[in-house]
């Protein structure tokens, strides 16, 4: 069965190229010069057809009535349907919001955390920069079950750190911080920075120690400080990667980390004006239905938003700086 | 010489990251110590950095009951990261050189047909089927190794944009010109140049097998012995979930509730599938470093 | 241009790479069945040398749920009762167990792709909607059930094999077990109750008593152990201590007064509710419960273990207060201020059932048949192995065999309420010897609600449901744990829910209900 996967990879990769052959001419003997760049591409190719293209037919279910006996495509098809409880809702408005509003703020606080961390970080030597990347990424190695346990080891009513230690030292009254949504902003927000930065910084330090030291030796000669040498020279050369990792999370801009979502709030039904999102209003909507058309009817909303707005965002960068654009 | 100035910019930068890191590490230290804490004087008092008595019980309980257990999920954790790891950063650089290539015919269709599989996949059911009913990788290793998590699209565009940007286009073509193939062009000069984006993504493979359970979660079912760190740990807090407040029509859910393992037990399974990478990573990292600095003095 | 023509080219190449996958899915699914029974066929060879020639013996998977997965022991468990049913019924049992978390994701995805899964029980995967989605078999196709398993009908009474119909049609085989259960209870741990010097009547298993004592006594806890908590309410508390007959798997449209009229009503505005809500609120405001209580996922049992918390509530039975107190680890008092009832779901809520795709129908309501009969193969699957599991005591009861506990035992799931039959094992040592016969006499003399058997259909007004479901999920703990004031909370949760159309899930409730009505 694998095998006639590839035969059918190879016999569409073919005819496309074919196509492009008829069109452009020129590039017949630069094709064959890159036959061999094709071969070593096709294992990643073949991965992603199996992994993603094959199943996608699959996405039909999210317009029909899913019976088992049936099948995915031998069920009754009902168009819009499963959709409907996206819209027909009046938390569609809260969750909507909230998805694209931290969505947008993570974007923010992380890139400007990441490349604050990471300009540092590449400034520092010996062993304590070892220490510190070590601390910052440790976080992210624990799952978000358990980052739940620990916020709510500092933020529980009874017996919490905050409200048995820190704030008593500041004669402030104890908040039950689990029934109280202003501040679930500020918690996730931070939750996932705390958790995310070291990851994020990691890509930017590789970038920024790829980049040409003579150019900051040439700054360094003419006198110019640190900050200047961050604004005029890291900055520039770090835009490419900037804009390509926001458009990758503008791609994503309607999905949301269940986990940081779900279990870090503790699924408080107080909290939900801040906490809901597009994920968890599905997961709680669906647990008792268990109906997966209805399910794979959001991913397909996420997924199809996600495309047009990265597909105009991709093209505005084209416009403004076609090099940095994602294709 | 350093200077005045640089010295100021240095010990800045030594307190800001001496305060994230110590940020980043209370909650652990908190996972740590809640470990080794009594489970009833946890119940009673909550999660404290003082604990009112100290225990072992945890570890002694894990140890006792599953160490045969623990230590096949650690060395299965270690195989699979390896072996993903070594997999993954294969084709991810063989794909992403190629779409570095500038005049690479369809090239631009290739990017997006890389791009879409950011944004789309078929959903859990249709997957599922694929793999099982075509890829047979059901209760198999590659069942944990291949879905998901082999390539994604996010990588290579990453290092596709590293190709594009940090390694001059001229480089290349010279070497091709003086007769070698493209492989060994690759091979001989961008894989050096690139050994920053190699370790990068290598962490980010590493860390995303290391942490993953929801494979294992879908694709094992009858070969537990299967199972990774992350898997054991998980399968128990996704039970305890489960029963805290799905099964509300079930009358029996205290006493599956009443079978979980304690609250220390479950901090001492966490800070167990955190700690091989406290003793793992400084290797990891120098690893990383030098692969970072080898490729900057080169570029 | 050339963007446009890429543009064309990727539209084509992604069409062509869906429509190929799609005929290869296709492929693939039209050639399952004969590919799948080949790998059977080979499988059985494998495994089954050596028995081949004992005649047809027909390999089937079992599964069902245990709270943390398969017992280290399964293997044995399989291979013992392999040596009975494979002489007994021709047939040899894979067992296939999950825990409580998976059980359902790997049970619709290993229907949904076609593997196989003979025979399994419900539990957690909510049996009506697996019915109304295809998964399940119809039991009576070819009069499968009385052909094949007659005896599972004597074994449970036809009554109760009535009330698992869905739609009129039987899909699965309700298991023996609690179907009452004993509403408004209370389990408190003894020592308090002495503590304040409450008479204990020692020869009932349960204490009858009113709401109004109950609530002095928790007054009489608080005044006297003030330190500790009260009472810790739980997602499920308010059904346990209502009359409330909660239709079709959800609170949005039920029965009130133990479901004698079938009258769909909305629970919110009932006054029942608000006595309820307002309760639990007197009891947050008094102190009698932790301010912790909507977010700690500690079971109450441990609490009480831990001699943080005295008391919580419970479904009344027999056999509960030795379930209790081994599950708190200390002496419990089980008082009941209201009545034993079967609701509507309470029959159907877990059956046993045979997969939809199954090739070997009659030999899997032949292996049904045999754990519903077959004692000896029930006690394996309950208790284990005599003599590595359990042993048997001179008055007849069993314990855990020599050498093993609780935690070394290598088959203890602790779900035996969820098997077939467990009417026909062995009575666990600390109970009654006549523990099943009084489970019988239990389930017989409860009051049962008139909707017994009633199965919802929630296709029409699946929408509806994820919105109110995420409203009564935003509201249920503050309200029904007596964080927010009832007053103001109940008025805002039912205006939202009205908006989110809950009074469409009603009436499509009653619309079912009396079409269900009528064919009886």
């Amino acid at each position: 069965m694998g095998n006639s996967a590839i035969v059918y990879y190879i016999r569409d990769f073919i005819g496309v190229d074919n196509l492009a052959n008829l069109l452009i001419a020129k590039k017949r003997r630069k094709i064959k010069r890159y036959i061999p760049i094709y071969i070593m591409m096709l294992p990643g190719l073949v991965y992603l057809f199996i992994n993603n293209y094959m199943p996608l037919p699959g996405l039909v279910v999210a317009f029909k009535q899913y019976n088992a006996r049936h099948g995915i495509f031998g069920s009754k098809f009902i168009g819009l349907k499963n959709f409907e409880y996206l819209f027909k809702t009046n938390d569609a408005f809260i969750i909507t919001r909230n998805t694209i509003l931290y969505n947008l703020i993570f974007l923010i606080v992380n890139t400007v955390m990441a490349i604050m961390v990471a300009v540092i970080l590449s400034e520092l030597r010996g062993k304590r920069k070892k220490l510190y990347q070590s601390a910052i990424l440790l976080p992210n190695l624990i799952s978000t079950v358990i980052i739940g346990y620990l916020v709510y080891a500092f933020l529980s009513v009874e017996n919490g750190f905050f409200n048995n230690t820190i704030l008593p030292a500041f004669g402030i009254d104890s908040i039950s911080w689990y029934s109280e949504a202003k501040y679930w902003p500020l918690i996730i927000i931070f939750t996932n920075a705390w958790r995310s930065v070291g990851y994020n910084c990691i890509i930017y330090l590789a970038t920024i120690m790829g980049f040409d030291r003579a150019f900051y030796e040439s700054a360094m000669v003419d006198g110019a400080s640190r900050w200047k040498q961050f604004r005029y020279i890291t900055l520039p050369l770090l835009k490419p990667t900037i804009i390509m990792l926001s458009l990758m999370a503008i791609g994503r801009m309607f999905y949301s980390d269940f986990g940081l979502f779900f279990q870090v709030p503790m699924n408080q039904g107080a909290l939900y004006s801040t906490t809901s999102t597009i994920d968890t209003y599905v997961y709680r909507g669906l647990l008792q239905l268990g109906n997966i058309s209805m399910s794979a009817a959001a991913g397909l909303y996420q997924s199809i938003v996600g495309f047009i707005l990265v597909l105009g965002a991709n093209l505005l960068v084209r416009k403004l700086d076609k090099d940095s654009a994602l294709f | 010489m350093r200077t005045r100035e640089s010295k100021i910019y240095d010990a800045v930068g030594h307190i800001i990251m001496s305060f994230l890191s110590i940020i980043a590490l209370i909650p652990i230290v908190l996972m740590l110590i809640s470990s080794f804490s009594d489970n009833n004087a946890l119940l009673k008092k909550g999660y404290s950095f003082f604990p009112e008595k100290w225990s072992t019980y945890a570890y002694e309980w894990l140890l006792q009951s599953n160490s045969n257990v623990i230590l096949r999920a650690y060395a299965m954790s270690f195989i699979l990261t390896a072996v993903g790891v070594l997999i993954s950063l294969t084709i991810t650089t063989l794909l992403a050189y190629g779409l570095s290539k500038k005049d690479l015919p369809i090239r631009g269709i290739l990017t997006f047909y890389v791009f879409f599989t950011m944004l789309f996949n078929g959903g859990l059911v249709p997957t599922y089927i694929n793999y099982t009913q075509v890829f047979h990788i059901k209760d198999t290793f590659a069942g944990l190794l291949v879905p998901g998590l082999l390539m994604n699209a996010f990588n290579v565009l990453l290092m596709k944009s590293y190709f594009v940007t940090s390694i001059p286009n001229e480089i290349l073509e010279a070497a091709y010109i003086d007769g070698a193939g493209e492989f060994k062009t690759m091979y001989k000069i961008a894989i050096p140049m690139a050994k920053p984006i190699l370790a990068t993504i290598g962490m980010f493979v590493g860390i995303a097998y290391w942490n993953d359970w929801n494979n294992g979660y879908i694709y094992l079912v009858k070969s537990t012995d299967l199972y990774t760190i992350q898997n054991l740990l998980n399968r128990l807090m996704q039970n305890i979930q489960a029963l805290s407040q799905n099964a509300t029509n079930l009358d029996t859910a205290s006493q599956g509730l009443a079978q979980m393992p304690t609250s220390t037990v479950r901090m001492a399974m966490a800070t167990l599938g955190v700690l091989p990478i406290i003793v793992v990573y400084p290797f990891v990292q120098k690893f990383f470093v030098k692969g970072i600095t080898l490729g900057g003095v080169k570029g | 241009m050339k963007k446009v023509l890429a543009l064309l080219l990727t539209l084509v190449l992604v069409m062509s790479l869906a429509a190929c996958g799609k005929s290869d899915n296709k492929g693939t699914q039209g050639t399952n069945k004969t590919q799948d029974t080949g790998s059977n066929t080979n499988t059985n060879k494998d495994t089954d040398t050596g028995k081949d020639n004992t005649g047809e013996v027909t390999k089937l998977v079992m599964s069902f749920m245990t709270w943390i997965g398969a017992p280290s022991d399964t293997q044995k468990i399989q291979d013992a009762i392999n040596a009975i049913t494979i002489d007994r019924y021709g047939i040899e049992v894979e067992l296939l167990i999950s825990d409580a978390s998976s059980y359902k994701q790997n049970l619709t995805l290993a229907l949904s792709g076609g593997e196989q899964m003979d025979v399994f029980s419900t539990i957690l995967a909510n049996y009506p909607i697996l019915a109304q989605q295809g998964y399940l078999y119809d039991l009576e196709e070819n009069s499968l059930i009385t052909q094949y398993g007659q005896e599972i009908i004597d074994a449970v009474g036809q009554e109760y094999i009535d009330a698992c119909r869905v739609d009129g049609v039987l899909y699965g085989l309700p298991n023996n077990r609690d179907m009452a259960t004993g509403r408004g209870c209370a389990a408190i741990a003894t020592e308090y109750l002495e503590g304040i010097g409450y008479p204990l009547d020692d020869t009932v298993e349960i204490q009858k008593i009113t709401l109004d004592e109950l609530n002095s006594i928790y007054e009489q806890l608080h005044a006297k152990y003030p330190d500790l908590e009260v009472y810790r309410p739980v997602a499920m508390s308010m059904s346990q201590f209502s009359n409330v007959d909660i239709l079709g798997g959800n609170a949005f449209g039920v029965l009130l007064n133990y479901g004698r009229d079938l009258k769909v009503e909305n629970l919110f505005t009932s006054d029942y509710y608000k006595e309820y809500v307002a309760r639990m609120y007197s009891y947050n405001q008094k102190g009698y419960i932790s301010k912790d209580a909507t977010t700690d996922t500690t079971a109450v049992t441990e609490l009480v273990k831990a001699g943080t918390l005295m008391g919580y509530t419970t479904g009344g039975k027999p056999g509960i207060k030795q379930q209790e107190a081994s599950l708190c680890g200390r002496p419990m008092t089980i008082f009941q201020t209201m009545e034993d009832y079967v609701s509507s779901a309470a029959v159907a809520a877990f059956p046993w059932s045979i997969s939809y795709n199954t090739e070997h129908p009659e030999k899997a309501m032949t292996l049904l048949k045999a754990f519903y009969t077959d004692s000896d193969i029930a006690n394996i699957l309950s208790w284990g192995i005599e003599g590595q599991h359990y042993k048997v005591k001179d008055d007849g009861q069993i314990t855990f065999a020599d050498g093993v506990d609780a935690s070394t035992s290598g088959w203890n799931h602790s779900v035996t309420w969820e098997l077939p039959n467990q009417f026909i094992t062995h009575v666990w040592e600390g109970n009654f010897p006549t523990l099943w016969e009084d489970l019988r006499a239990f389930n017989t003399e409860a009051q049962k609600s008139k909707a017994n058997g009633f199965t919802f259909d929630p296709t029409n007004v699946a929408t509806e449901i994820t919105s109110v479901q995420n409203v009564y999920d935003e509201y249920q703990k503050s309200l029904e744990y007596g964080f927010i004031d009832p007053d103001t909370g109940i008025q805002e949760m039912n205006s939202k829910m009205m908006d989110a159309g809950l009074d469409k899930i009603i009436e499509e409730k009653q619309i079912q209900l009396d079409a269900w009505a009528a064919t009886r």
